[in-house]
């Protein structure tokens, strides 16, 4: 009905009469909003790039070890492992710190770490031989004196790359042993084995059994990758592992158990923690704009005292002020929305593309329709709730008295 | 029973408080107007004349009496009921005009049909009718700020009509005019009077109330005088010719 739109009409008027005031106001409305937009786009682009990151690991194992490298795991507990459900697999691997791998020709030796690894290792990581071959079943089995080891080791060591074939000498508190290299593995410096403990980019690997031989107690089992069928349970399966192994070892919480998920939740808590928080300072700065939206609404109450009362005197009603007023200060909120998320996507974009330029995440900016019809919806509350007081201010102006303001 | 009256005033009074200061601004009036009468309200300052317009236009409330106004006593009435008697029942020319500087004239005419629910068609077409009444015909789409005096008073006129009411108030409506407007005003109230309008003016010039056909005179809050006046002065009416655009 057109005396509705009649009220529309004036509060338009009135917002682009004072254009200065009106974008000022908009101001808390306008930092609110991209506030919000920007911390949701960028904390959805984040998470969203570490999942990709995270996606080229093998999501569905679990690593456990000991916290203090003590319990040590031994067979039986990877046997009563692999009777749990949803389990596929139990990789074991065994780290021997600070034994020395002489340097041919001449007379130093090379400090470096001995792993002893099982033959389902190559389930969990992507392995790429440069020469040679990784360990059979047959050299666990037979826990022959067999070694692969990294490039850059290779070089140190026998001053080529390829030096499969020749016996790298070991030495150190287990005695001197010399396997023979049967293959040399390239390892990409940036990867992560599995769960951020590089095993670094110089290191010696054997068959488990051979090490355990050689090594006693000591070389068994620092850490265990445990591959699972369901990825999906992998909370659930945690939690069971867990449970074996402190019972089995008499202990509580000795073992620390994490799996990819863990982790990408981890970040995602953080994400969360960091959105919740701007958001609530941008819910600050909107309350804020809000305030100043009902302050200069009152101010145009007054201003529009006249006007005011010539409408009641012509027969406008409460209900048509109200809303004249109600209007004016929803058009301002809802242009200070859609401003800042203009603004917010903006900045989102830009920031980006600074984190993808300085960092290794790369950042996919997607345009996400929730926050931006909740920041509308939003506004448009803002301007309800901030409208209503000047709006009935301005209802209830004595007829009489309006007219005589000047 | 057939009321012929439109307006009937009994026992009204209306005190303003400040504080704990009363003031009686209306000590129990009472008077009777009929329809197509022409009336002309009179007094001084402080005698309550525009404390009574006020309330005939209802835009005041009564503090004890009656005021019955085309048969509806609006003593009890909700705002809302109120605003709708405003605009369905009361004409209103005020001495600065009170036009909606922002519309045009046309808008300014046609603003009681939209607070009426009145459709766009038959808004324009009414509108159209009453500026052509008050000599009007090609000022509708000029501002008020581009209009003199009597031409803003005309339009007012005009948006008094268009919702036919019961009665036109005028207050003051030659206050801001000078001699020539006033004539021109005058005489336009008096053609709208002879096609039938109920027309009451507040003045306090003898002038205006001389062209009126009865007077009521105000003192302190009570009338003094309701006279019919013997010779009413018929003012002339010359359209002007410096509004042919």
């Amino acid at each position: 009905m057109k005396k509705y739109i009649d009220s529309i009409n004036s509060a338009i008027n009135s917002v682009l009469a004072y254009k200065l005031r009106s974008t000022l106001t908009m101001l808390g409305i306008i930092i609110g909003i991209s506030a919000v937009i920007l911390i949701t786009s960028i904390g959805d682009g984040v998470y969203r790039s570490i999942y990709a990151e995270m996606n080229e690991f093998n999501m569905s194992s679990i690593m456990a070890m000991a916290r203090n490298m003590q319990p040590t795991i031994d067979i039986e507990d990877v046997s009563a492992i692999s009777n749990l459900p949803n389990i596929l697999g139990v990789s074991t691997v065994s780290e021997i710190h600070n034994l020395y791998f002489p340097l041919r020709g001449g007379s130093e030796a090379h400090r470096d770490t001995l792993i002893g690894l099982d033959h389902n290792y190559t389930m969990i990581e992507n392995i790429s031989m440069l020469y040679g071959r990784f360990f059979s079943e047959q050299d666990f089995i037979n826990a022959s004196y067999v070694t692969v080891i990294t490039s850059t080791t290779s070089l140190d060591v026998f001053g080529t790359i390829n030096s499969v074939g020749m016996n790298l000498d070991i030495e150190g508190r287990f005695g001197r042993f010399s396997p023979l290299v049967i293959g040399i593995i390239d390892f990409d410096e940036d990867s992560l084995s599995a769960f951020g403990t590089p095993f670094g980019q110089s290191f010696a690997t054997m068959p488990a059994t051979t090490v355990a031989n050689r090594a006693g107690r000591e070389g068994i089992f620092h850490q265990i990758q445990i591959i699972l069928e369901n990825p999906t349970l992998s909370m659930a399966t945690s939690d069971q592992i867990a449970r074996l192994l402190n019972l089995r070892h008499d202990t509580e919480d000795a073992f620390m158990i994490m799996s990819l998920t863990t982790v990408v939740d981890g970040i995602d808590a953080v994400l969360m923690a960091i959105t919740a928080f701007i958001t609530f300072v941008a819910g600050i700065s909107l309350f804020v704009g809000g305030v100043g939206v009902m302050n200069i609404m009152m101010v145009t109450v007054t201003e529009r005292t006249k006007e005011i009362g010539i409408k009641k005197s012509l027969g406008a009603t409460g209900t048509l002020i109200r809303l004249q007023f109600v209007a004016e200060s929803i058009i301002i909120t809802v242009s200070g929305g859609i401003i800042g998320i203009i603004f917010g996507l903006l900045a989102a974009h830009f920031v980006a593309n600074i984190i993808t330029s300085i960092s290794p995440l790369s950042i996919n900016m997607v345009i996400a329709q929730g926050p931006i019809v909740i920041s509308v919806l939003v506004s448009i509350f803002i301007g309800v709730i901030f409208g209503v007081v000047p709006a009935g201010k301005a209802a209830n102006l004595d007829p009489v008295e309006s007219l005589r303001y000047e | 029973m057939k009321n012929e009256n439109i307006i009937e005033v009994k026992g009204l009074r209306k005190i303003y408080k400040t504080g704990k200061l009363e003031f009686e601004a209306l000590r129990s009036v009472n008077f009777t107007i009929a329809k197509k009468e022409f009336v002309s309200i009179m007094g001084k300052s402080g005698s309550g004349k525009s404390t009574l317009m006020n309330i005939l236009g209802c835009l005041d409330t009564i503090s004890h009496g009656e005021y019955i106004l085309d048969g509806e006593n609006v003593a009890g009435l909700s705002a809302n009921r109120l605003a709708t008697v405003r605009n369905q029942k009361i004409g209103f020319i005020f001495q600065s005009f009170n036009l909606l500087p922002k519309l045009t004239a046309m808008q300014n005419v046609e603003l009681p049909m939209v607070y009426a629910g009145v459709k766009s068609s038959v808004r324009k077409k009414v509108a159209e009718e009453a500026l052509d009444r008050v000599g009007l015909h090609k000022w509708f789409h000029h501002r008020p700020n581009e209009m003199s005096g009597g031409q803003k008073q005309r339009v007012a006129v005009a948006r008094a009509l268009v919702n036919k009411p019961a009665i036109l108030l005028a207050d003051e409506p030659t206050g801001n005019l000078d001699t020539r407007s006033t004539e021109d005003i005058i005489a336009i109230f008096q053609q709208l009077n002879k096609d039938g309008a109920t027309i009451v003016i507040v003045t306090h010039e003898p002038e205006v109330a001389e062209h009126t056909k009865r007077t009521i005179t105000f003192k302190d809050g009570q009338i003094i005088s309701n006279e019919i006046i013997e010779n009413q002065q018929i003012a002339t009416y010359v359209p002007p010719d410096d509004w042919q655009d």
